[in-house]
């Protein structure tokens, strides 16, 4: 027993100390390594910004040593997500020139995680249509942050032939990806994406409708409105009505306030009910208003309150009903005095001087 | 000499617009920060501010508050510059009173003619 | 070991104590290190995900949740505008600040009224959650800034007014903030990213906090992390690196994350809701609510992650001094005892997996029964080098084993932080974090032990708990902001 604590002491001195000294030449390495790199990038960088801003041409840069390093490689592929225009066709030529580009496609094959992600981010960056077929395989990678870069990264590319390739993704059970960030994908392919995006509405799962529906809500028009009614009106998922009404509300088209009107019925789930009462909101009929009113009456305290608040937005037939709502004895009188009232704090002050 | 400000605490971008309005003759601050940003602006009296939205200490919309509160400053004319997810942002920069706006990435050239059109508009 | 002389029955008891007591002790630090290796595995993906962190995206996503940030204050009128506005500047796409004025007898809500230019407005709260407190007012500001206050009469509870907040919030998220913490920019983004990333799973966050003191500040966000100039605060900043490390990374990577602090947790509102909110009669009430939550959800049977996200994004004022800190711990204690009480259920209940199978058992086993084993050891230790039955060479071997133990730990967790955060860049620092790990060990330890001790004791016997007041230091820099 007492050999074993004498051990004991002397292992975890020893590795006290080890840790001790791993710690004061880490901190010791980074500082260093952070000096040298601060001092030597701010060089580069001058080097950078005149031959992007064409002061220095591709051949006068080349004879320069400094830039066959790793660091000239770093910055300019961090300079990449900062311009655009001229200056950036100028930056994808230069590493096209250095093969940079090549090397990240045969990276995205790499065994390494990080190296993938690492080749994926950049080959998001540059925007060259070659990087879509890789960046579509990287989408059922085993890895999940490899597979959420790669939706990012065919995003920031923005070509509309990878829609299907991303919807499939989000209906992807073997492989999931944050459904989130699809929809930023999708919203930064924009409205050139449309078009395969109702494509994909006949098949595939609730997610896949989910997620085009709240698209077709930012980057829609009133022609879209048909589809978004129908899945409001047949879908079977409940998230996908749900943000049919609000893309619905966004949009803003008339031909959607039947629909909406029959999804604040009480057989509804209330959270729809508080959808639909916005999305009309939104769309600002003012024969709507005393139907969404009734439902200050409704016994739930939420959709009582997004009524009255739905009803302050609707211009000044919703502010008359609200103003007669508020004095009368109705039980939720108090939430249309409340909705008046934030209505008026919200008003710009008048200025006095 | 025109003298403009700038300020980001992104050292890519600050050393790319310096570079290419001093290359377009017009005399460059360029400092880190929000609060060395209007430090500057007092001392110097800049015919333009570029500023960053998103700087530590000041963001460039409290920078532009206050330059507007400051009886010397306020009719200094301002760009914001901002990242392009925070476009909520650009709302709240033209209600401080900044001039002109623009997102990140951004072209340097259509930087310059910006510059150059609002500083026409003032002067 | 040696036992000399004296009747061998005694030297029996004596030996078992000692194997018992040793026992104990390896069972501790085994776990500890297995803790260890688990936040390091975590950390790992941190720093795979940390260059591609998606931030951007969540800001710019319509798929990211809006957020309520509840601040309960009670007399903050010294900072309360401070921490409201570095609130509403926080990086985050959509989110409210409701304030709730519980009973303050200071200028709190004057100096919000003038800042904020506060309106009244009549409402009717819900009873989603139960509160006791009555509201006399609610007041939000004109233009832009999403701000409630509301004013109630204070029942000498925190969780009280944090429930009134939970009624009136209108967001799917909430999220609890102290009034005197200091939140970076990023702070609510990074907390609310596992939301984000994986929106059907995760229920509840809580984001890691370091002591503020020493630290400069500028409106409202820390802007250089330094060394507290007080000793009994240098060894705080080890303890809450080396807890935070080993007592929520390691278990929210097993699934049985125990604890969220108070001063900086995100949760799903409609469980909250479900819950009932917090439990109003609970003293350890941060860690009732999540143990209440996994009850919750395992009930479902539906999978469901309560995540903490390590990196550190939240600064609060430590004690320094020695009755401020004695009652904090105190406090902290009697909450544990009291939260494993009242969900004892959980004990040993293989339907809460991980959690009823290992961390409340953990809790109870070793930060419940730590200090009473800790300080038994040393008084036996000492009892028994008096009448001889250990030499002083075995005596002193054994404490050493047990003090290098607790150095080791704290080391690792200095190396971790400069591998991973490295958020203190002085080389001071490192040299006074070494010292403060070091004679931590010597008074601190064991007063604290005897702190829990005590915390524990109350507990068992049964006293109400009310809002304690620390009094607050501020920052020394705190307007001029004179260092950039």
């Amino acid at each position: 027993m007492r050999l074993a604590l004498v051990v004991s002491v002397f292992l975890l001195t020893v590795s006290i100390f080890m840790m001790l000294v791993i710690t004061v030449i880490f901190r010791f390495v980074r500082t260093k390594i952070e000096a040298r790199s601060t001092a030597y990038e701010a060089e580069l960088r001058t080097m950078l910004v005149k031959f992007l801003t064409e002061d220095l041409s591709l051949s006068e840069l080349q004879v320069l040593k400094k830039i066959h390093s790793s660091q000239f490689d770093e910055i300019s592929e961090a300079m990449l997500t900062k311009v655009k225009g001229r200056a950036k066709d100028i930056l994808v030529s230069f590493l096209l020139s250095r093969g940079t580009i090549d090397q990240a496609i045969q990276r995205t094959k790499k065994f390494g995680c990080l190296g993938r992600c690492k080749a994926a981010v950049f080959l998001g960056n540059v925007g060259i249509s070659e990087a879509r077929v890789p960046l579509e395989s990287m989408l059922r990678d085993r890895r999940r942050e490899v597979r959420t870069i790669a939706v990012r990264c065919l995003g920031q590319l923005g070509k509309p032939e990878s829609v299907p390739a991303l919807l499939a993704a989000v209906d992807d059970d073997g492989h999931p990806v944050p459904f989130g960030t699809v929809l930023v994908a999708l919203k930064r392919i924009g409205s050139s994406g449309k078009e395969s995006m109702k494509a994909g509405l006949t098949s595939g799962g609730g997610r896949r409708r989910a997620v085009i529906a709240e698209i077709l809500g930012i980057e829609g028009s009133t022609e879209d409105t048909p589809d978004l009614i129908s899945l409001l009106e047949n879908d079977p998922s409940f998230e996908v009505k749900v943000r049919s009404a609000r893309a619905l509300g966004r949009i803003g088209s008339p031909k959607a306030i039947p629909s909406l009107k029959r999804c604040l019925e009480s057989d509804q789930p209330t959270s729809l009910r508080i959808v639909s009462c916005g999305a009309l909101a939104a769309i600002g009929d003012r024969d709507t208003v005393p139907e969404i009113l009734s439902l200050l009456n409704d016994g739930d305290y939420q959709l009582a309150r997004a009524a009255a608040n739905a009803a302050s937005r609707m211009g000044p037939t919703g502010i008359k009903h609200l103003k007669l709502a508020a004095t009368s004895n109705f039980k939720g009188a108090s939430f249309a005095k409340e909705a008046l009232a934030r209505l008026a704090a919200q008003a710009p002050r008048t200025f006095q001087d | 000499m025109t003298t403009i400000l700038v300020a980001d605490d992104d050292p890519d971008i600050l050393e790319l617009v310096n570079y290419k309005l001093s290359q377009s003759g017009y005399v460059v601050i360029a400092v880190p920060d929000g609060k060395v940003a209007l430090e500057q602006a007092r001392e110097h009296h800049p015919a333009l501010m570029i500023l960053d939205v998103a700087m530590p200490f000041h963001s460039g919309i409290d920078v532009t508050l206050e330059i507007r509160k400051d009886p010397d400053l306020k009719n200094t004319p301002i760009i914001l510059l901002t990242a392009k997810s925070m476009e909520q942002d650009t709302e709240r920069g033209f209600a401080a009173g900044a001039t002109d706006y623009m997102t990140k990435p951004f072209s340097p050239r259509e930087l310059l003619s910006r510059v150059q059109a609002v500083l026409g508009r003032t002067l | 070991m040696s036992v000399s002389g004296m009747t061998p029955s005694i030297a029996t008891a004596f030996r078992v104590l000692n194997w018992f007591g040793l026992s104990y002790f390896l069972a501790l630090n085994t776990i500890y290190l297995i803790l260890i290796i688990l936040a390091s595995v975590n950390l790992g993906s941190y720093f795979r995900r940390k260059t591609f962190s998606g931030f951007e995206d969540a800001l710019s996503s319509p798929a990211t949740l809006p957020v309520s940030v509840l601040m309960p204050a009670h007399n903050e009128e010294a900072g309360i505008v401070e921490s409201a506005r570095a609130v509403l500047s926080l990086d985050y796409p959509q989110m409210e600040l409701i304030i709730v004025d519980d009973g303050s007898s200071d200028a709190t809500f004057e100096k919000l009224r003038e800042a904020f230019d506060l309106v009244e407005i009549p409402m009717q709260i819900p009873d989603m959650v139960p509160t006791l407190g009555q509201v006399d007012s609610v007041h939000i500001a004109r233009g832009l800034n999403e701000l409630t206050v509301i004013r109630k009469r204070s029942v000498g509870k925190k969780t009280d007014a944090v429930n009134v907040a939970i009624n009136v919030a209108k967001y799917p998220l909430i999220c609890v903030v102290d009034a005197d913490a200091v939140l970076d920019a990023d702070a609510l983004i990074k907390v609310t990213m596992p939301f984000f990333d994986d929106p059907l799973r995760v229920v509840a966050t809580g984001g890691a906090i370091r002591p503020s003191n020493g630290c400069t500040a500028y409106r409202g966000r820390i802007t250089e992390v330094r060394m507290p100039k007080k000793w009994l605060a240098k060894i705080q900043v080890i303890e809450y690196l080396r807890a935070f490390l080993l007592g929520r990374t390691g278990w929210s990577k097993l699934g049985a994350l125990l604890i969220i602090s108070g001063a900086f947790g995100v949760f799903r509102k409609d469980v909250v809701i479900a819950i009932g909110g917090y439990d109003l009669s609970s003293i350890g009430e941060d860690a009732d609510l999540v143990a209440r939550i996994h009850k919750y959800m395992r009930g479902l049977k539906t999978p469901y992650q309560v995540t903490f996200v390590s990196e550190p994004v939240c600064w609060t004022e430590v004690p320094e001094n020695l009755t401020i800190l004695r009652r904090q711990r105190k406090r902290w204690s009697r909450g544990l005892v009291d939260t494993l009480w009242s969900n004892k259920s959980l004990f040993m209940n293989p339907k809460y997996g991980t959690l009823g199978l290992l961390a409340i058992p953990y809790f109870l086993f070793f930060e419940v029964l730590g200090p009473i084993v800790e300080l038994a050891g040393l008084f036996f230790l000492f009892t028994a080098l008096y009448f001889g039955f250990v030499n002083v060479y075995f005596a002193g071997l054994f404490l050493a084993v047990a003090i290098l133990y607790g150095i080791l730990l704290s080391i690792l967790s200095l190396l971790i932080e400069e591998i991973s955060y490295h958020r203190y860049d002085k080389w001071k620092f490192l040299y006074e974090a070494v010292v403060a790990s070091i004679i931590e060990n010597f008074g601190f330890r064991q007063m604290h032990a005897y702190w829990r001790l005590e915390g524990v004791v109350q507990a068992l016997r049964g006293t109400n708990r009310s809002w304690e007041a620390m009094p607050r230091k501020g920052f020394a820099t705190d307007q001029s902001g004179t260092n950039s």
